[in-house]
Order: C-alpha cells, then structure tokens, then sequence
C-alpha cells in the first residue's frame, strides 16, 4: 500500500470517529455549563457525561497519535539505521493515552493524587507531556543518520552547483 | 514607590528597549532578503528562541491562564501537545523549507510554494491565506496588548479603563516601530530579549503561584476536584472531543503556522534545525509554566472565596499580578507579557507584508513590485492599522477564541500544501489550490455559522474540523491525479 492512501485512510478513520462521537446523545453537561455560583467559569456535570463516548474518544485520540507519528516516520527514508525507534516511540505513546482513558473510566474522585494531580491528570501532564517530546529528542539525536545525512549534504551541494544561474528570482 | 508605577515604568523602559533594537536593526537591513529573511544568517539560539517565542504569544500569557481559570485542566491539551506539535513540523519542515529557500533564494512562504507546485496561483493563494490569518492573530495581539496597557494606566490614574484606542494606538506605535526600521531582523532580536524575560518571568510566576495556596499544585487542584471533579479531570469541562479536537489542531497545526515555518527558512545551516528545536522546546516548556500557574491558582482562588470573581476570564492575568505577585515581580511580568504578545505579532506584521508587496504582486504579474525594501515598510503600517481596527471592531469577545480562529486559518489552509506537499512529490498542484480554497471556506463558513448563534457541538474546534477538512482534500485529490511535472532542481531536492 502506498504511504500517502494510508495517511487517507488515518484521515477518514479521524473523521468517522469524530462524526461517531457527535452522534452519540449529548448528555446536559457535555460541554461544559455555565457554574452555578460564577458566571465566568464552567463545569462539566459528572463523569457520566462521557459514557458511551470513551471508547470512541480513546479511537478518535489512537488515530490522531497513530497519523503523527505515521507522518513523522515518512520524513526518515527506509532503511536508516534504527528507524524503528519511532515506531516505537509511538508505541509508548499510544500506551501513555491508553492508560490515561483507563484511569479516567475509574472515576476521578478516588483517584490517587501523583505530583499534585489526580492520576488520569498526571498521566496526561506528566505522561504524555514528556514521552511526545521523545520525538524531538530523537530529532535532534539521529539527525545526521536519518534526516540530512553528510551524502544528502553533498548532494544539495551538487544540486545547487548544476542549477546555479538557472532560477534564482525566489520561485 | 507606587507598585502601580513600578509596573508602568518596566513597560516604558521595555518598550524603549524594542525601539532602542529598531534602531539598531535598520543599519542591517539594507534589502528585502535582510527586511523578510535576516540575510538566511540566523544562528541557532536566535531561531531557538524566535520560534518559541513567537508561538507563545498573547494567546498563551493572556488568553491561556483565562481559558484555564474558565475550564479547569481542558485548555492543558493545546500546551501538553505542543512538543510532538514543534517535533512534527520540524520533522515535515524544517530540513526541505530551507533548502528550497537556499537553492531559490526564496523570501517568503508563498515563494516556496511556488517553487514547489511551479505555479504562481498557488503562490498567490497562499498568500491570501496568511493575509486573512495574519489579520485575525495579529488583531488578537493588538487586542492583547491594548487590554494590558489599559489595566496599566487605569491602576496608574493616568487614563481610565475607556482609553482603549489610545493604549491601541500608543501598543501599535511601538511595534510598527521597530517592524518598521529594522524588519525580521528587529523581530527576531526583540523575540531573542523577549523570549528570556518570558522564560524568567514564567518561572518565578510559577513559583509564586504553587505558594499562594497551601499545599501547592495539588491543595489548588484539590479545591478544583471539590467543586467539580469533572474540572480537575483530564478533559477539563470542555470534555472529551473538545479537547482531542484541540489535540490534533494544536499537533498538526504547529507545522502550517508561517510565522514558525518561515523562521526555520532563515537560519544559517540546514543542519542547525537539530540544535535549534531542543531550545525551541525549552523554551516553550519554561514559559507554558506561567499558563497553568496563573489559571489554576486564579480558579482555585475564586471557588475557595479568597479572591472574588472575575469579571472576564481574561483577566486572570492581571488580577493575579495585583492580588499575588511583588510589585517589582508584577512591573517584570507586564513586560513579559508584552514580550510574548509583541513577539508574535511582529512576526505577523512582517510575513503579511511580504504576502502583500512581494507574493500577491508576483502572483498576478509575475513580476516583483519595483522599490520593495520602501512598499514593504509601507505595508507593515497599512497591516497594523488595518488589523488594528479589526480589533476594535470584532464581535468575537474572548482572546483566546480569536487566537484559535488564527490558528485554524493558518492550520488548514498551510498543513496540507507546506506540510505535507513539501515532502511528498505526489501532491499534486489542483490539490493544493483546493485545500486552500477549502480551509479558507470551511473557516469563513464556520465563523459566520457561529456569528449567527449556531454552536460546533461538544465544543469540537472549528479550526480543527477545517485541518481535518483540507488534509482530506489535499490528499484524496493529490491520489486521484496523475503527477505534475516539476522544475528540475525542486524534483532532485524532493528526494534529499
């Protein structure tokens, strides 16, 4: 299968689960309502809001992870070397936000408290937070192996050499 | 001395410090390349810095805190996602925006969708799509801005809280200044000094903040789970689709924002991209602290009965740096709070410029406008102005909505074309022109669907629906068309 219809097909999967999650009978408090005593804030009812809608909302955020890091694999071409460290990455990821839609189904008000937050919160802050910036680490890291190796250098340098006087009027 | 005055003098003295850099940027500006791209000569701290802090704008130090104080933990989605968000774009980015640009001499976005899909329609679209994003943001910031300065004289007796179109004018003023004289290059050192007063002034904030109430982060979030477990929860009171439609606004759309893209065009070497997003990271980090501090303690503050309520969620902000922070500390983080705010929207002034002297000219005439450095500054104020009275007039009220649509506009119309066409040489030109059309559409149409009354249900983002929209369109066309010829040149860069 081509790269780019699989990218379609992530696409389409995001907005079916968007649409099944739309069509799904909103509870009063959804969104969110106006707070009973302040009129600047909102409130989000109870946990119960979310029934029926976990499911597709951990589908919806699993193909949101699942195209990022689909994406961010196509800019490393085939066959560099430890090229399944994103693949893995995107492994722990997913892990990461499957915990955090598990934890969250358990109820928020006996959650344990971890740094300051209740757990599905920690999980979101100090889970997800850290190990999406795993991708940056490996940006910076594997660089010269994967994204502009001292070949892809040289081959720049060639290519401007050839076409040097052709276009060079910005477009 | 006053506290009040403390704050206005650290604004003062910030505000002669950016036209101080003004002044000294326009001996280095002697053409366009220098007005719009630095000379491509930027090093790996100043672009580390620049990106951040331009992202990091008036949206995050004023609208965030307030969209935190409102929803509880939702808006955390937007700074939680921002580092695989900077890592996609510049992994999609960076590497290919500035090749294109040294093997073209390229100084503007628009020019290297040009060379890209060999098409000056394209050019002039996407040229039209900044110009209508640039407009939105640049009127939050403006907007942002003139709100600060309006606490600022109102606390100081100087004017009272009806002076909003002179602090408006007196904001614009100071950023057109520098913008004005010394380009990008002004931009990009005013965003250097802005980004450590950021990084500085979120940390000691955030400190402030976690000994305001007993027990730290988790007394505040203790008070929050007790009023509405809900609030405190991971999906805030936006729930569970508002939040993940942020989720993937806020992810993909790092990558179509022009004034972060075009940044990664000017740096030295291609190879500075690696150095560059760890510090870009960083820096973003540091600075989010500010944002949870401030709109967590404020709403843990107002339900516990400490503090009475807000009359704006947006004034979070400065009602926390008058009830919580040292004067000194308070005059530091006004001008922080400028920093973010001007940061941004200089990039915004000088990218729109572009768009209006170099890309659309180009794309209609094919031919670029003679004396370009002159019309460029000429439109840097006509830009100002125009967004300027944008701002005053706007229906939409609250800061943070208006930075979204921003986003949004940048998002879709620029995510599928830069993002994706850069890196794939199936992506084909027809797709590209209607991606563009699609989002600009698809964002007009749900702004004035929301003008008139009718709500995106579950607080779904509108930006996000436009992304999702664009992309498809992008793709699923680029699928169905057989592949467009290429310049030579862009073809053999395509496979680097």
């Amino acid at each position: 299968m081509k790269p780019y219809v699989f990218v379609f097909i992530l696409l389409l999967g995001i907005l079916i689960a968007l649409a099944i999650g739309l069509l799904v009978d909103p509870s009063e408090a959804a969104s969110g309502v106006v707070h009973p005593d302040f009129g600047t804030m909102s409130q989000g009812g109870d946990a119960g809001r979310h029934e029926g809608r976990l499911v597709g909302g951990w589908l919806y955020g699993s193909l949101q992870i699942g195209l990022f890091v689909f994406l961010i694999g196509l800019c490393v071409p085939s066959g560099r070397p430890r090229r399944w460290l994103i693949g893995a990455s995107g492994g722990l990821y997913l892990a990461v936000y499957l915990g955090l839609i598990l934890s969250y189904g358990k109820g928020l008000e006996d959650a344990p408290f971890i740094l300051g937050f209740p757990l599905p919160t920690a999980l979101l802050v100090f889970g997800m937070w850290p190990v999406s910036a795993v991708f940056a680490i490996l940006y910076a890291t594997q660089y010269a192996k994967w994204i502009y190796t001292p070949e892809d250098a040289k081959r720049f340098e060639a290519i401007k050499e050839r076409y040097q006087g052709g276009t060079k009027d910005g477009s | 001395m006053d506290p009040n005055r403390i704050i206005l003098i650290s604004v003062l003295v910030y505000m002669a410090l950016c036209m101080a850099i003004g002044i000294w940027a326009l001996r280095r500006t002697r053409n366009t390349s220098d007005f719009f791209m630095a000379g491509h000569n930027l090093g790996v701290l100043i672009t580390g810095i620049a990106l951040f802090s331009s992202i990091m704008s008036g949206f995050g130090f004023v609208g965030g805190p307030g969209l935190v104080y409102r929803m509880g933990i939702s808006s955390f989605w937007i700074m939680v996602t921002t580092p695989i968000g900077f890592a996609l774009a510049f992994y999609l980015v960076a590497k290919r925006i500035r090749l294109f640009a040294e093997l073209r001499n390229s100084i503007s976005l628009p020019d290297i969708a040009a060379a890209r899909y060999s098409c000056h329609k394209v050019r002039g679209l996407v040229a039209v799509a900044i110009l209508c994003g640039v407009i939105a943001y640049l009127a939050t910031q403006i907007r942002a801005m003139a709100f600060v300065l309006q606490e600022i004289f109102a606390s100081n007796g100087v004017w009272g809280h009806e002076s909003v179109v002179f602090c408006v004018i007196v904001s614009c003023t100071v950023l057109v200044f520098y913008c004005v004289t010394g380009g990008i290059i002004a931009s990009v050192y005013t965003d250097l000094f802005q980004g450590v007063v950021m990084v500085v002034v979120a940390v000691l904030i955030f400190i402030g903040a976690l000994g305001a109430i007993e027990g730290g982060m988790g007394g505040m979030m203790e008070i929050i789970l007790k009023d509405n477990a809900e609030a405190a929860g991971p999906w805030g009171t936006l729930g569970i689709l508002g939040c993940l439609s942020w989720f993937f606004l806020f992810t993909l759309g790092v990558a179509g924002q022009p004034h972060v893209v075009t940044k990664m065009m000017m740096s030295r070497k291609v190879e500075d991209a690696r150095r560059t997003l760890p510090i870009t990271l960083l820096g973003y980090t540091v600075t989010a602290l500010l944002w949870i501090g401030i709109g967590t303690l404020m709403r843990a503050a107002v339900l516990n009965g400490s503090q009475a309520e807000l009359a704006r969620a947006d004034d979070a902000a400065a009602v926390f740096l008058q009830s919580y922070a040292h004067p000194v500390l308070a005059g530091l983080v006004f001008a922080g709070l400028f920093a973010a705010i001007m940061s941004t929207a200089d990039g915004f002034l000088n990218i729109g410029a572009a768009a209006i002297v170099h890309d659309i000219p180009r794309s209609v005439t094919g031919n670029s406008i003679r004396s370009e450095l002159l019309w460029a500054r000429i439109a840097t104020v006509g830009l100002a102005v125009l967004a300027a009275l944008f701002a005053l007039h706007s229906p939409i009220q609250l800061i943070g909505q208006l930075g979204a649509f921003g986003w949004g506009v940048f998002a879709s119309a620029l995510v599928p074309v830069i993002g994706l066409g850069l890196n794939w040489r199936g992506g084909s030109r027809k797709a590209a022109l209607a991606a563009i059309v699609f989002s600009l559409a698809a964002n007009l149409g749900l702004v004035f669907v929301q003008m008139a009354g009718f709500a995106i249900p579950y607080g779904v983002s509108g930006g996000a629906i436009a992304l999702l929209g664009s992309t498809l369109v992008f793709v699923g066309i680029s699928l169905a068309s057989k592949r467009d010829s290429l310049s030579p040149d862009i073809e053999e860069v395509m496979n680097l």
